[in-house]
C-alpha cells in the first residue's frame, strides 16, 4: 500500500496541455499532476473538455501541444506500453449486449491475460451488486447495472491509472456509494484515479482533490 | 553561531572578503594603467610597479577564495552564499566544491584564476616574446579587474544574512557527482587560459612583431585546450551518469558554449604551428585567438545571463548586460586592431600546391570555423527568434547532428589525408607510399564494423573515414617509432608523439560518437513484478521496488535482473531520489557498461507500491570508445605540452 505523498514522482503529469479542434481550443494550458494513490475529481459543464482530457490521457487522442506523461513516460513515445496499465471508462460501455456480465468480464480478462480471472470476476460482480444477474444477457440489465458492469470491466486488470468519464451517470444513491467505496479502496492501494463529472453536487461524495475545468483550464479547489 | 572547525570555534570575518576583493580590483586597475603608461613613456619602473599590482591582485583574490573555503569548512551560515550551498552534514570535499556551486563563488574563483594566470605570465614571461608582455599586461589586468568588479558589486559571495540559519540548504543534488566536482574549475582554467594567446596576439599586433607570439602562446594554448577538453569530457560523463536521458551530449546551449572555443582553439593549435614553421596563416591565427576569447566571453554571458534555458544555467541576473558589453568591447577592439594592422598579416608562404599540407590545413581551418558557426547559430536561434519574432523557435538535437555530423566527418577525413601530403607539395611517389596504410584502414575498419553488426551505409562510411584517419596516424607513429629508428625514450620526448596520441584519441572518440548516434536504441517498459521485456540481446525482469532513507533524501530502488541467453548477467538498480530541502526528485540511472555497448536503465515512475513500474531502457553502442578516446586525447595533450614552445 502506498500512502499519498508529494515526494513520489507523479503518475499523471500534464504541462501546458492544449487540444484544439480547428480554431477552437478545448483545452488551453491544462496543468495537472497526480501522485500514486491520488484521486482527482474534475468537474465541468457539458462541453468543457472533460472527455477530451481523458481521451488524451487514455492515449486515444493526441494533444495539439504540451507535455503529457504517465508514469514518467511521455505519451507520444510510450502509448502502446502504457495502455495496458490504464483502465478507461468512457461514455460507451464497450460491453457485448448478447453476452452475460460474466462472459463479458471473462473475455476482457483473457485479453489482459489475468492470472486470477475467476476470483477477480466474482469479486467485482459481488462488490458492484451484479452477482445475481451474472448469467443474464447484458441487454436485459438496467442502465445503472450496465454502468456498474462497465466500471468492473475498466478496473478488472487492476490498472495503475484509472480514467473514469462520468462513472456516476445513471446510478442511484446506493450504487454511487458502492462505486465510491470500490474506488476509495483502489486509491488506498496506490491506484491513481482521475474522474470527471458534470455534477458539482457529487464532488463532496466522491472525495479526492477537486478541480473545475472551465474555459479549457483547470482551476484547483481548496 | 558558526560551528567549530577542526575542534576550535572560529568566525570568518565576511567583511574581510569584500575588502580583499576591493584591494584586488584597485591593484588590477593600477597594473593596467601603469603598464600602459610604462609603454607610452618608456618607463621601465612603471612596468615593475604594474607587475607588483598584478601580484597584489592575485594574492588578494587567492586570499578571498581561501577565506570563502574556510567559511564553507567551518559552516559559517551567516554568510548567505555558504547557507545556500552547504550544510553541516555535507562531506568535506563537497564543502570545498560548493565554492563554485553558485554564481557568486564561481565568479570569485574565475577572477582569482584569471589573476593567477596574469601573475604567472608576469613571473615567467615567454622567452620568445618578453617584449610582448608589457602590451599583454593591460588586457590581462583589465580582464581580472572586470571579473573582480562583477563579483564585488553584483555577485558578492560574502554578503551576510541578518539572522544566521542553524543549518544550510546543502549542495544541489545534481552537483553531487565526482565529474561535477572538477567540471567547472577545469572549464574555467580552459577559458582563462585562452586569454593569454589572445593578449599575446593583440600585443604582437600593437608591437608590430607578428611572428614571435605563436611560440610564446603555443603552450598556454595547449594547456587551455587541455583543460577545456577535460571540462567537456567531465561534463559529458556527468550528463551520462546523472541526467538519465541515456545520452552524453544534448547540444544544450551551455554545453555548446564550452565546445565552440574548444573547436576554435583546436584550429588555432594547428595553424599556430604553421606560422611557427613557415610564417603562414598569420591572419587566421590572430582571428582564431580573438574568436576563441570572444566565444569564451559569449559562453559566460549565455551561462550567467539566463538568456537561454538550460540545465546548466545560473539564475537570471543583471550580469548579462555587463558580460555582453565586455563581449562587444573585446570583439570591436580586437576587430579594429586587426583591421588597422592588416598589412602585417599577409603570409609569405603562397607557394603551397593544391595537394599540400598547407592546403589541407587551410581546408580544415575553414571547416572548424563553419562547424563553430553552425553550433553558434543553433545555440542562439531560440533566443534570436524570441527577440525578433516574439516566440522562441527551438533547434533540436537532431538538427545539430545533421548539420554538424558531415562537417566533423570531413575533419576526420582531412586528419587522414593530411599525413599523405608533403609540406608544400605532394609527389605521386610520396602519395603511393603513404596511401597503402590509409586505404587498408579505410577498408578493414568498416569490414570489422560490419562483422560487429554495424551494417548501415552511413555507419560503414563513417568507419571508413575513421579507419583511414586512424591508420594514417598509426603510419606516422611507425615512421617515428619504427625498428632501429629511435629509442622509446627519445620518441616519448618527441612533441609529435602527443599529436599522434591526440589524433588516435579523436579516431576512437569518433567511433564512439558514430556508434551512439547511429545505433543507440531506446524503448520503454511498464512492468509488474515478475514480468519481463526483451531489449536487444537482453531480457530484463522486474523484481520489485524498495525504499531507502538517507540523511538528506529518500530513494526508491527498482530491482531489475538482466539475462542474456538464459544466463543472469547482473541486477540493475535504477533509483529515484527525492530531496525535500530542494523539492527535487531525480532519477539515477543504472548502467551495465560493456566494451561494445552499455545497457542503460532509468526508473521513470511507479504506482501501487511498485506493483507497476515504468522504465526507459537504452542500448548505447560503443559508449566506452568515447571515454577511452577522450582520455587518450587528453593524454596526448599532456605529452604534447612537454615538448612545445615556452612558457
Amino acid at each position: 500500500m502506498v500512502t499519498l505523498s508529494t515526494r513520489l514522482p507523479p503518475v499523471i503529469e500534464c504541462r501546458e496541455l492544449v487540444k484544439a479542434f480547428g480554431p477552437r481550443r478545448v483545452l488551453n494550458g491544462v496543468e495537472l499532476v497526480a501522485a500514486p494513490g491520488e484521486w482527482v475529481t474534475v468537474i465541468g459543464a457539458n462541453g468543457a473538455g472533460k472527455t477530451t482530457l481523458l481521451r488524451i490521457l487514455a492515449t486515444l487522442s493526441r494533444p495539439t501541444s504540451g507535455l503529457v506523461r504517465i508514469l514518467g513516460l511521455e505519451l507520444k513515445e510510450a502509448s502502446a506500453r502504457i495502455r495496458r496499465h490504464i483502465g478507461f471508462l468512457s461514455h460507451q460501455t464497450l460491453l457485448y449486449d448478447d453476452l452475460t456480465p460474466e462472459q463479458n468480464l471473462r473475455f476482457y480478462a483473457r485479453m489482459y491475460e489475468l492470472a486470477d480471472s475467476e476470483e477477480r470476476i466474482r469479486e467485482l460482480l459481488e462488490r458492484l451488486g451484479l452477482l445475481q444477474r451474472r448469467h443474464e444477457p447484458v441487454r436485459t440489465l438496467s442502465k445503472g447495472m450496465q454502468q456498474r458492469l462497465a466500471l468492473a470491466r475498466a478496473v478488472l486488470h487492476r490498472p495503475a491509472v484509472l480514467l473514469l468519464d462520468e462513472p456516476y451517470a445513471g446510478l442511484d444513491a446506493r450504487s454511487i456509494q458502492m462505486v465510491t467505496t470500490l474506488l476509495a479502496e483502489m486509491a488506498e492501494q496506490g491506484h491513481t484515479i482521475l474522474l470527471t463529472t458534470h455534477s458539482a453536487g457529487l464532488a463532496p461524495v466522491v472525495g479526492g482533490r477537486v478541480a473545475v475545468l472551465e474555459r479549457g483550464r483547470l482551476h484547483w479547489e481548496g | 553561531m558558526p560551528r567549530s572547525l577542526y575542534g576550535s570555534a572560529v568566525t570568518v570575518p565576511a567583511e574581510l572578503g569584500s575588502v580583499l576583493m576591493s584591494l584586488a580590483l584597485a591593484a588590477a586597475l593600477y597594473a593596467a594603467v601603469a603598464a600602459f603608461w610604462s609603454l607610452r613613456r618608456n618607463a621601465p619602473h612603471l612596468f615593475r610597479d604594474a607587475c607588483r599590482g598584478v601580484y597584489v591582485a592575485a594574492s588578494c583574490l587567492a586570499l578571498a577564495v581561501l577565506l570563502l573555503v574556510l567559511a564553507f569548512l567551518s559552516d559559517q551560515f551567516q554568510i548567505r552564499y555558504v547557507a545556500h550551498h552547504s550544510s553541516t552534514s555535507l562531506p568535506t570535499h563537497l564543502k570545498v566544491a560548493a565554492l563554485w556551486a553558485g554564481q557568486e563563488g564561481s565568479l570569485l574563483l574565475w577572477a582569482c584564476l584569471q589573476s593567477l594566470c596574469a601573475a604567472l605570465v608576469m613571473a615567467r614571461p615567454p622567452g620568445h616574446a618578453r617584449h610582448l608582455v608589457p602590451w599583454a599586461l593591460p588586457f590581462l589586468s583589465l580582464t581580472t579587474a572586470f571579473f573582480t568588479a562583477l563579483t564585488l558589486f553584483l555577485s558578492n559571495p560574502f554578503v551576510e544574512s541578518r539572522v544566521a540559519p542553524a543549518d544550510g540548504l546543502g549542495l544541489h543534488p545534481l552537483l553531487r557527482h565526482p565529474a561535477m566536482l572538477l567540471h567547472p574549475p577545469t572549464l574555467y582554467l580552459g577559458y582563462i587560459g585562452l586569454t593569454v594567446p589572445f593578449a599575446l596576439a593583440m600585443a604582437a599586433l600593437v608591437g608590430g612583431q607578428i611572428d614571435r607570439w605563436p611560440a610564446a602562446a603555443y603552450r598556454w594554448l595547449l594547456v587551455a585546450w587541455l583543460f577545456l577538453g577535460l571540462g567537456l569530457l567531465l561534463g559529458a560523463r556527468w550528463a551520462y551518469d546523472v541526467l538519465g536521458g541515456g545520452g552524453y551530449w544534448a547540444w544544450d546551449p551551455v554545453e555548446n558554449a564550452g565546445l565552440m572555443p574548444w573547436l576554435t582553439a583546436t584550429a588555432l593549435l594547428h595553424s599556430l604551428k604553421m606560422q611557427m614553421r613557415r610564417q603562414a596563416f598569420r591572419l587566421w591565427n590572430v582571428l582564431l585567438a580573438a574568436l576563441s576569447l570572444v566565444l569564451v566571453l559569449f559562453g559566460t554571458f549565455v551561462t550567467r545571463s539566463g538568456v537561454v534555458e538550460s540545465v546548466h544555467t545560473f539564475a537570471r541576473s543583471p550580469l548579462g548586460y555587463y558580460l555582453l558589453s565586455f563581449v562587444i568591447l573585446t570583439l570591436a577592439g580586437s576587430g579594429a586592431l586587426i583591421i588597422h594592422r592588416r598589412k602585417l598579416l599577409g603570409s609569405p608562404d603562397s607557394t603551397a600546391g593544391l595537394l599540400s599540407r598547407s592546403s589541407v590545413l587551410f581546408l580544415s581551418l575553414l571547416i572548424f570555423v563553419t562547424v563553430t558557426a553552425t553550433v553558434f547559430v543553433g545555440s542562439t536561434f531560440p533566443a534570436l527568434t524570441r527577440a525578433l519574432l516574439g516566440r522562441s523557435m527551438e533547434v533540436t538535437a537532431a538538427w545539430f547532428d545533421r548539420a554538424t555530423g558531415p562537417q566533423f566527418a570531413a575533419l576526420v577525413l582531412l586528419m587522414g589525408i593530411c599525413p599523405l601530403t608533403g609540406p608544400v607539395a605532394t609527389t605521386l611517389r610520396q602519395l603511393r607510399r603513404r596511401s597503402l596504410p590509409v586505404l587498408a584502414g579505410a577498408i578493414l575498419t568498416p569490414v570489422a564494423g560490419a562483422l560487429a553488426g554495424f551494417t548501415r551505409t552511413p555507419a560503414l562510411l563513417a568507419f571508413a573515414v575513421i579507419g583511414a584517419a586512424g591508420a594514417a596516424t598509426l603510419a606516422e607513429c611507425w615512421d617515428v617509432l619504427g625498428p632501429g629508428k629511435r629509442t622509446v625514450l627519445r620518441v616519448l620526448q618527441d612533441p609529435r608523439w602527443g599529436g599522434y596520441l591526440v589524433h588516435l584519441g579523436v579516431a576512437l572518440l569518433a567511433s564512439g560518437i558514430a556508434g551512439t548516434r547511429m545505433y543507440a536504441a531506446e524503448t520503454v517498459a511498464v512492468l509488474s513484478p515478475g514480468e519481463s521485456i526483451r531489449v536487444g540481446r537482453y531480457t530484463l525482469v522486474y523484481e520489485g521496488l524498495h525504499s531507502k532513507e538517507a540523511s538528506d533524501h529518500t530513494a526508491e530502488y527498482a530491482s531489475v535482473a538482466v539475462y542474456r541467453g538464459g544466463e543472469r548477467l547482473a541486477t540493475l538498480s535504477p533509483r529515484m531520489e527525492h530531496y525535500s530541502t530542494f523539492d527535487i526528485t531525480r532519477g539515477v540511472p543504472a548502467v551495465r557498461a560493456g566494451v561494445w555497448e552499455d545497457l542503460y536503465l532509468v526508473l521513470t515512475g511507479w504506482t501501487d507500491g511498485g506493483a507497476v513500474a515504468a522504465f526507459k531502457v537504452f542500448i548505447n553502442p560503443l559508449t566506452r570508445f568515447i571515454w577511452w578516446g577522450g582520455m587518450l586525447l587528453l593524454i596526448g595533450g599532456v605529452v604534447a605540452i612537454r615538448g612545445w614552445g615556452e612558457w
